[in-house]
């Protein structure tokens, strides 16, 4: 049975892998983005997240696999589909020499559905002027005037390449909300990647998480967060070693207590969990960012002891 | 295309502004440069050869800049991401680039061109006159300086592993840049510029609509790629050959005739170690410290050329012969005076128009013309009439063919006398003679006119002294007509051999002679002069490499071409079918047999090395034909265009595998998917279908 064209997913990667020379920097990744969702593509520096990005926007040929956008491969992508895609790249690249007003209409000269009340709202928003030049803006204006020109054509799709690195709380707040003002309409889709778990819990639906070039979870912010448990298990004496078990993400020792980081908790978990005899087990909510951190960062063991006091 | 154009030309309009007020000062310096004592860096105004090596290497310069300044700064990745991400296909971006870069070029180069045009062709700022066709070695390197741009786009673009696969397409603008400066005729050189562009601008063309890879390019880029890469190659293979060569010490050995002093013709032979020994026609030695010491050149008698090409010239051109299109004497030519104290008035003989031009030195205005007529003050020249041939000699008096006549311009007093019309047909050459005089106290001179069978003598008044016959094959190469005037005026040396001009394999067939006149064009002595044995110097092994992997494609079809063309008419390329394949058959055998035996052992390496890699039996093939075809140059291009698989070990078989490939091509295995952590969050499905 054929799909319904609303159903059909806007971007869709199967199976791709990228290599640069002998290393492998994407690895076998598969992934469907919905139309009218806002996806989050998290990772660690250099886990593949921008390489993927540039795949499936044509910049980049995939080593094996395939990349689709609007159902079109990416190693043919046609200009005209361009039209319909927003991408904003790392950096926040503009032409120093111009003005603002010279960026837009340099942009608009390529884009026949170019918004110009769009153009202007974002820049009123951060505060920019027609006659500024371009090269003297501050990162965060220049941001600002970056996601003006990504959403004055009034994309279908929006690609954006960690929109707000390197710019402070106030000029972050004011790219989200820029971000989801103009973007509000239900069909709009958006994907981008960010290290700001903060920005990326208060907009995405959906996050999927880029781990040495694997995909490691594809699933809503929620099920994220429900999917890693963090439990405190307190002890009279020095704490045992934890224990190995499928899930384990870190745990931390400390004189008398043993934290531990779980994903994908099943019965059999906690049944070993409660095996070590702990006095008490407190099960500690998570933030995104501490689950994220959590997630990707360093596993195993690692301790904390007074009085450098190893335990035995 | 317009927005392109605009931000291009906004964007790099300051960088072309600074090259063009560059350029300009280094034009102009280069017009004015002059050393009186550096008499290999003589040309006139728009042929200085400073000049022209400020429109060489300025225009090159110019190219290489605009065209990186265009591409590197927006190449960091995601800026050139973004300039990509429009609703425009990347040709229409490449062609505004192009439009906008070549634009900017234009006016930087041109600009300066066109103020030096202006002040060249404007009286009263050089001493020179200035003829339309001086400007066609500076818009040579106009147009060679374009292939550097387009080269620059070509670096710049080309994504290729290695970097230094990348600088190759600049090599190949060097190998352009050594073929226009050493070119006898400006279109070849420019028809060679136009093309190289074409290629390095199809190549460009290929790099920017793909994203690395050779397979996806279009095949006139893939074609253009591999050209701009082989001659890349080539031009690497030139700078290194010079390099080398400059640091070898030339074995060289050779004989030749030379007269006495009483007209005795010897042959003298230098050999490596730059010893020399002199023995007569008969081979004896002469021990004669006269002719063996150290000051032997004394005594040796120097014959004088009367007339450089006579005879058939079997497709040689004699204007090509003497004089490059870069050298100011191929327009104009000045006339050289017999004093140390220059005259007021400097004469130059416009090569094309066929008149003298005398130019003030004190206003640098044209102050008078000599033609048929003689002299007259400057005004709208009057042509000569039928003039067949280039000034024979720029001394004065100056010697100038007119028809069967030649014309003789004395330009201290400012005369003009025509030297006795003779019945006797096409003059051939003219020649001022300068001899001691009786009492060597200083210098005589007589006026010497080649015919096709005999010499006449006349003195500086144009008095008939004397008529010495000569003869020759009219069917037989270019020939060379020399003259000697013995002591005391009493007789006269006249030898006759192949022209220098034409090539040592040819010249080898022609037998020359020596003969001593007397005042009555008696015959009183004559030599038969046999080619001496051409002692070839030993071939470096630098040579031999070279020699071994040139491209049989090339080399054959040159072969062909000269075969074809003798067939069809070209006496030329007669004369080389002829050396190649008879006189020369065993040189020709000989380096066609080392030809076939390195592109057949390269092109085999070819072959395994790319089924080694995995590459099917077609691509395979093919790179092997291309390989024998190119040789050397074409086995190093193979390995720098090729889409050279990366390969890692088959987790299943060990073996090394292309990364690209879907199954091992030893077991057939396919890629195992990454190792399951027990950590993934993967609720894709349920998620996707609930929205």
């Amino acid at each position: 049975m054929s799909e319904q064209p609303g159903a059909s997913p806007v971007i869709e990667i199967d199976h791709l892998t990228k290599y640069y020379g002998t290393r492998k920097i994407v690895s076998d990744i598969s992934l469907k983005i919905p139309r009218g969702t806002i996806y989050g593509f998290l990772g660690r520096n250099g886990m593949g997240k921008t390489t993927t990005i540039r795949i499936f926007l044509g910049f980049e040929d995939p080593t094996r696999g395939t990349a689709r956008v609007f159902g079109l491969d990416s190693r043919s992508f046609p200009p005209e589909a361009r039209a319909r895609i927003g991408y904003l790249p790392e950096g926040h690249h503009v032409y120093g020499w111009m003005t603002v007003k010279e960026c837009g209409q340099f942009q608009a000269s390529y884009f026949p559905a170019w918004n110009q009340d769009i153009f202007e709202t974002v820049l009123t928003h951060f505060r920019l002027t027609s006659k500024m030049k371009a090269g003297h803006l501050s990162r965060g204006q220049r941001a600002g005037l970056c996601l003006a020109l990504t959403l004055a054509p009034e994309p279908e799709l929006l690609v954006l390449d960690d929109p707000a690195l390197g710019l402070d709380p106030v000029a972050r707040r004011s790219l989200l909300q820029s971000m989801l003002y103009v973007t509000r309409k239900a069909d709009r889709t958006i994907f981008f990647s960010s290290h700001l778990l903060s920005d990326v819990e208060r907009v995405a639906d959906r996050i999927a998480v880029l781990d040495d070039g694997v995909l490691q979870a594809d699933c809503t912010v929620e099920t994220f967060r429900r999917q890693i448990r963090h439990f405190v298990l307190k002890f009279d004496n020095t704490p045992p070693a934890a224990p190995n078990f499928p899930g384990l993400l870190e745990s931390f020792r400390t004189d008398r207590e043993l934290a531990l980081t779980v994903v994908n908790v099943t019965p059999e978990i906690e049944n070993r969990l409660e095996a070590l005899a702990p006095v008490s087990i407190e099960p500690v909510d998570l933030t995104l960012e501490d689950a994220f951190i959590s997630y990707v960062g360093e596993r195993g063991e690692k301790t904390f002891f007074m009085n450098g006091k190893e335990a035995k | 295309m317009k927005a392109m154009l605009w931000k291009e030309l906004r964007e790099n309009f300051k960088w072309a502004l600074l090259a063009m007020i560059g350029l300009c000062l280094a034009e102009i310096y280069g017009l004015n440069y002059y050393d009186p004592l550096n008499y290999n860096n003589r040309g006139l105004t728009l042929c200085n050869p400073t000049f022209l090596m400020a429109t060489s290497f300025g225009c090159a310069i110019v190219g290489l800049l605009l065209g990186f300044l265009q591409i590197l700064p927006e190449q960091r990745r995601d800026q050139w991401a973004a300039l990509l991400h429009r609703p425009v296909s990347r040709d229409t971006i490449f062609r505004g680039k192009v439009v906008a870069g070549l634009g900017l070029y234009l006016v930087a180069t041109v600009v300066p061109f066109l103020i030096c045009v202006w002040l060249a062709a404007t009286p009263g700022h050089f001493l020179a006159p200035f003829v339309p066709s001086m400007v066609l070695p500076g818009v040579a390197d106009i147009g060679t300086g374009m292939v550097y741009y387009f080269a620059a786009l070509l670096v710049a673009l080309h994504r290729s592993s290695w970097f230094g696969a990348r600088t190759l397409a600049l090599f190949a603008a060097v190998y352009l840049s050594f073929f226009v400066t050493s070119a006898s005729y400006f279109s070849p050189a420019l028809a060679a510029a136009v093309l190289m562009a074409l290629v390095l601008f199809t190549a460009a063309w290929g790099a920017m609509r793909s994203n690395g890879p050779f397979h996806v390019r279009p095949w006139l880029a893939k074609v253009a790629l591999l050209a701009a890469v082989f001659y890349g190659l080539c031009g690497l293979g030139q700078v290194a050959h010079m390099l080398l060569k400059s640091n070898q010490q030339e074995d060289y050995t050779g004989s030749q005739y030379r007269i006495t002093s009483d007209g005795q013709p010897v042959i003298t032979t230098v050999n490596k170690d730059l010893t020399s020994k002199v023995t007569d026609l008969a081979g004896n030695i002469i021990n004669d410290e006269r002719y063996t010491g150290p000051r032997s050149y004394e005594n040796f008698l120097f014959l004088n050329e009367v007339c450089y090409l006579i005879g058939d010239s079997h497709g040689y051109d004699p204007v090509s012969l003497y004089y490059q299109y870069r050298q100011s004497e191929r327009h104009v030519a000045e006339v050289q005076i017999n004093s140390f104290i220059p005259l007021p008035v400097s004469w130059f003989y416009l090569q094309e128009k066929k008149y003298f031009v005398g130019i003030s030195r004190l206003n640098k205005q044209p102050v008078g013309i000599a033609d048929t007529a003689g002299f007259k003050p400057a005004q709208a020249p009057e042509p000569f009439a039928n003039l067949d041939g280039f000034a024979e000699t720029y001394g004065t008096p100056c010697l100038v063919r007119n028809g069967d006549t030649v014309l003789a311009f004395d330009f201290e007093h400012e005369q003009m006398f025509q030297l006795p019309s003779v019945d006797e047909g096409k003059v051939y050459g003219a020649q001022l003679i300068s001899f001691r005089n009786k009492d060597s106290s200083g210098y005589d001179q007589v006026i010497a006119l080649a015919f096709a069978h005999e010499l006449r003598i006349y003195d500086p008044k144009g008095n008939p002294l004397a008529t010495l016959s000569y003869h020759h094959d009219d069917t037989d190469h270019y020939g060379t007509i020399e003259l000697g005037v013995l002591g005391n005026q009493a007789g006269y040396l006249v030898e006759y051999e192949p022209s220098a001009w034409i090539g040592w394999g040819e010249r080898n067939r022609m037998t020359s002679y020596l003969e001593e006149v007397d005042a009555r064009g008696n015959v009183l002595h004559s030599y038969d002069l046999p080619p001496l044995p051409f002692e070839m110097t030993p071939r470096s092994w630098i040579d031999y490499i070279f020699d071994s992997t040139r491209s049989p494609a090339l080399w054959f079809g040159n072969l062909a071409y000269q075969k074809v063309g003798g067939q069809m008419g070209d006496k030329n390329l007669a004369d080389k079918d002829e050396a190649a394949f008879h006189e020369g058959w065993e040189n020709t055998k000989e380096i066609a047999t080392r030809l076939i035996l390195y592109s057949l052992f390269f092109a085999v390496i070819a072959l395994v090395w790319s089924r080694r890699m995995n590459f099917s039996w077609g691509r395979a093939w093919a790179w092997a034909g291309f390989v024998l075809a190119f040789n050397l140059a074409g086995l190093i291009t193979f390995r720098l265009v090729a889409d050279w698989p990366v390969r890692v070990r088959c987790p299943q078989c060990s073996q090394k595998r292309p990364v690209e490939e879907e199954r091992c091509p030893h077991c057939g295995a396919g890629w195992p998917a990454p190792a399951s952590r027990g950590t993934e969050i993967l609720d894709k499905k349920e998620e996707v279908a609930a929205v």
